[in-house]
């Protein structure tokens, strides 16, 4: 338990935060927001394409922060004003994320399924630099900027959502659509200001991917993290709850990547099932902590 | 009415082509190679359109039943990863003991009964827990591929592969299910699919069950008020589903493939998905929707070769249609005019109500007391 294995806690633990701090607002905007896997596909791969071509790291992490908000802003589009529902809207975006992103990185590499990036890396602190932390060296060593942009952003999300009026409109949209109809607010700029927050959260959290500890994008390099940022998300309502979840995964992550490189003769896919199973046992409890809240009657009616 | 739908639904599904091809013409793929590639699938290659439409037709079912009767089942995929595995796993193991007809029988029996235990997990999850079936079974396909990868790699690897094997060992001609011609890609699958299709269409048509199903679908809470038990329908719906799916992924690996690859499976459950809502949660638009994507695959795996097409247009295809398919809504609401901002629709009807902090919850609360399920 040295402070490099909490050093790598943060490094995972980072793109699902900000990609749960993402999915959070959209929830609580009312809004099932299923497209976040693809959203951070895309800025993954906008981030690593742009930083292949210019070599400029702030260049390919607005490149994945576009990316990701054009994306969200189809969904929301299709969703409020095409109406169609969100789930399959969620579908149809990771559909088109995943196969767009495959196809553009074929079409770049000639064949190839990975993206592997030279230059335009995140800036790391390097070994040096760490030193003049003292005792925190092993905590920072190697960590991109945008760790500690994470960190700073559970407090300006729950700044925006509790102390903001669009955050209110916001909180007020999930609860009640007429009620904020009806207040004089004006709903479509609360989805707008969700779209983007969302947008923005999702694309940093896709730049970290790609441009941090792996420095490449592959073809389907989120697998799942979205929807386990999701579950971070559902956990509670509030900032705390979905930090505290995306710490457990990033921990376990953290956890699995020790596994792996110690050598126990563990096979390497059960390792990798453990952050899903996990997440899968914490949306269980949580929502189980939250049903026994609601009566029998209410219970039976099973509904949607 | 019906027809004023299916109309606008072809509508959006030309537009959806339209806008295909004009993303491939920007980005500089050849069009026309692939129109031919697409029409060839018709002709001459039918055998290879016939391949692909077998697992799309039986997932395409699989996602109609789901959807239609409100399980949203979003994790076909992993179902069919886990079909696919438990009937290697049979033929493997005891293809040997049995005689050869009964073994494909029984993986195609235990195919479906991974599939609709996987399904069924994430049921049970939403029966005692209450947790969203949506995202349980998304996270559940990571889950069921890294299951297969870990059969691939350990129990089901062949001899000598050293822990790092991409499949497994060739599964016994005679497991192998049989092709509709002597050489040829598609198998019995197909007529397999086809019957499926019918009963699905019975079912809905003719059974009670199918009509508690549909009820439940567009109206969790009148169906509860009326009497019809919504935890078996679900329950019900949750496992057909993953039970198709399971089957889709035993005529993969038995069909098809004659092996069990680690990611032997491109994706077919979110075509089927997408087969079932473009094709409007109706039967028959599944099997001419299910057609039509069977053409595109068999059209990308061609010109991936011959053109340097990237198969994975085809994807981007899919998901292009599916939205414009989905969006003749669009139409119908602007007619309607805009009064209210209409709770109600789009985003608003599913499973967030699940998620979010409170539960506006306006049942009929008397009466539904006495009736205990």
């Amino acid at each position: 338990m040295d402070l490099q294995f909490f050093g790598s806690i943060l490094t995972s633990t980072t793109p699902i935060l900000f990609a749960a701090l993402g999915a959070l607002v959209c929830f609580r905007s009312g809004f099932f927001n299923i497209a976040i896997e693809g959203q951070m596909l895309v800025a993954a791969f906008a981030a690593a394409a742009v930083a292949v071509t210019t070599g400029n790291a702030a260049l390919s992490v607005l490149a994945g922060v576009l990316a990701s908000t054009a994306l969200g802003v189809l969904v929301t589009v299709a969703t409020y004003w095409a109406r169609i529902d969100a789930i399959v809207v969620g579908v149809a975006a990771n559909l088109m994320a995943a196969g767009v992103t495959a196809l553009m990185v074929r079409e770049i590499t000639g064949g190839s399924s990975s993206l592997v990036i030279e230059a335009g890396r995140l800036p790391r602190v390097d070994a040096a630099a760490a030193a003049d932390w003292g005792p925190l060296a092993g905590l920072v060593r190697g960590q991109t900027p945008l760790v500690p942009a994470a960190l700073v952003s559970i407090v300006v999300v729950w700044w925006i959502l509790n102390r903001t009026r669009t955050g209110l409109g916001i909180r007020a949209l999930g609860e009640s659509e007429l009620a904020v109809w009806s207040s004089g607010m004006s709903i479509p700029g609360i989805r707008a200001a969700t779209t983007l927050i969302c947008g923005v959260l999702c694309g940093l959290s896709g730049a970290q991917l790609a441009l941090g500890p792996a420095t490449s994008f592959s073809v389907g390099m989120t697998n799942g993290r979205g929807f386990t940022a999701m579950i971070a998300a559902m956990i509670g309502a509030g900032v705390v709850a979905t930090a505290l979840g995306c710490v457990l995964f990033g921990l376990v992550d953290a956890v699995g990547l020790r596994i792996q490189l110690a050598d126990t003769g563990m096979p390497q896919a059960a390792v990798q099932a453990i952050p899903y199973v996990l997440a899968l046992i914490v949306l269980c409890t949580a929502s189980a902590l939250r049903l026994r809240g609601t009566d029998r009657v209410r219970r039976a009616v099973l509904r949607h | 009415m019906r027809a004023r739908e299916a109309g606008l639904r072809i509508l959006g599904l030309c537009l959806g082509l339209l806008i295909s091809s004009l993303v491939m013409v920007l980005t500089g793929n050849d069009l026309a190679g692939f129109v031919a590639a697409f029409v060839d699938g018709l002709g001459p290659n039918l055998d290879s359109t016939l391949r692909w439409y077998a697992p799309l037709l039986l997932a395409g079912l699989a996602g109609l039943i789901a959807f239609r009767d409100g399980a949203l089942n979003l994790g076909l995929d992993g179902q069919v990863y886990v079909g696919g595995a438990a009937s290697a796993v049979v033929a493997l193991w005891w293809g040997a003991s049995l005689p050869p007809a009964l073994t494909v029988v029984a993986a195609c029996v235990a195919a479906v009964v991974a599939g609709a235990l996987v399904a069924g997990a994430a049921a049970a999850m939403r029966i005692l827990f209450g947790t969203p079936e949506v995202i349980t079974t998304l996270v559940m396909n990571p889950l069921c591929a890294l299951a297969v990868t870990l059969l691939v790699t350990g129990p089901l690897a062949p001899e000598g592969g050293g822990g790092n094997t991409e499949s497994s060992e060739v599964i016994p001609a005679d497991l192998w299910l049989p092709p509709l011609m002597p050489g040829s890609l598609s198998t019995i699958a197909v007529g397999i699919a086809l019957i499926t299709a019918l009963l699905v269409a019975v079912y809905y048509r003719y059974t009670v069950w199918g009509f508690e199903s549909t009820v439940f679908g567009s109206a969790p809470e009148f169906a509860f008020a009326v009497g019809i038990p919504n935890r078996r329908v679900f329950v019900r719906a949750m496992l057909t589903s993953g039970g198709l799916a399971g089957l889709v992924g035993a005529a993969e690996v038995l069909g098809v493939q004659h092996r069990l690859a680690k990611s032997f499976n491109p994706g077919i459950g979110f075509d089927g998905i997408a087969v079932a809502l473009v094709g409007g949660l109706t039967v028959f638009g599944a099997v001419a929707v299910a057609l039509l994507f069977a053409l595109l695959r068999q059209a990308g795996e061609i010109c991936q070769i011959t053109l340097g097409i990237p198969a994975e247009l085809v994807d981007v295809i899919v998901a292009i249609v599916l939205l414009t398919t989905s969006a003749h809504v669009v139409i119908r609401w602007r007619r309607r005019g805009r009064g209210s901002p209409g709770p109600g629709t789009g985003a608003t009807t599913s499973p967030q109500n699940a998620t979010a902090s409170a539960e506006p919850i306006e049942i009929a609360r008397q009466g539904s007391a006495e009736r205990s399920h």
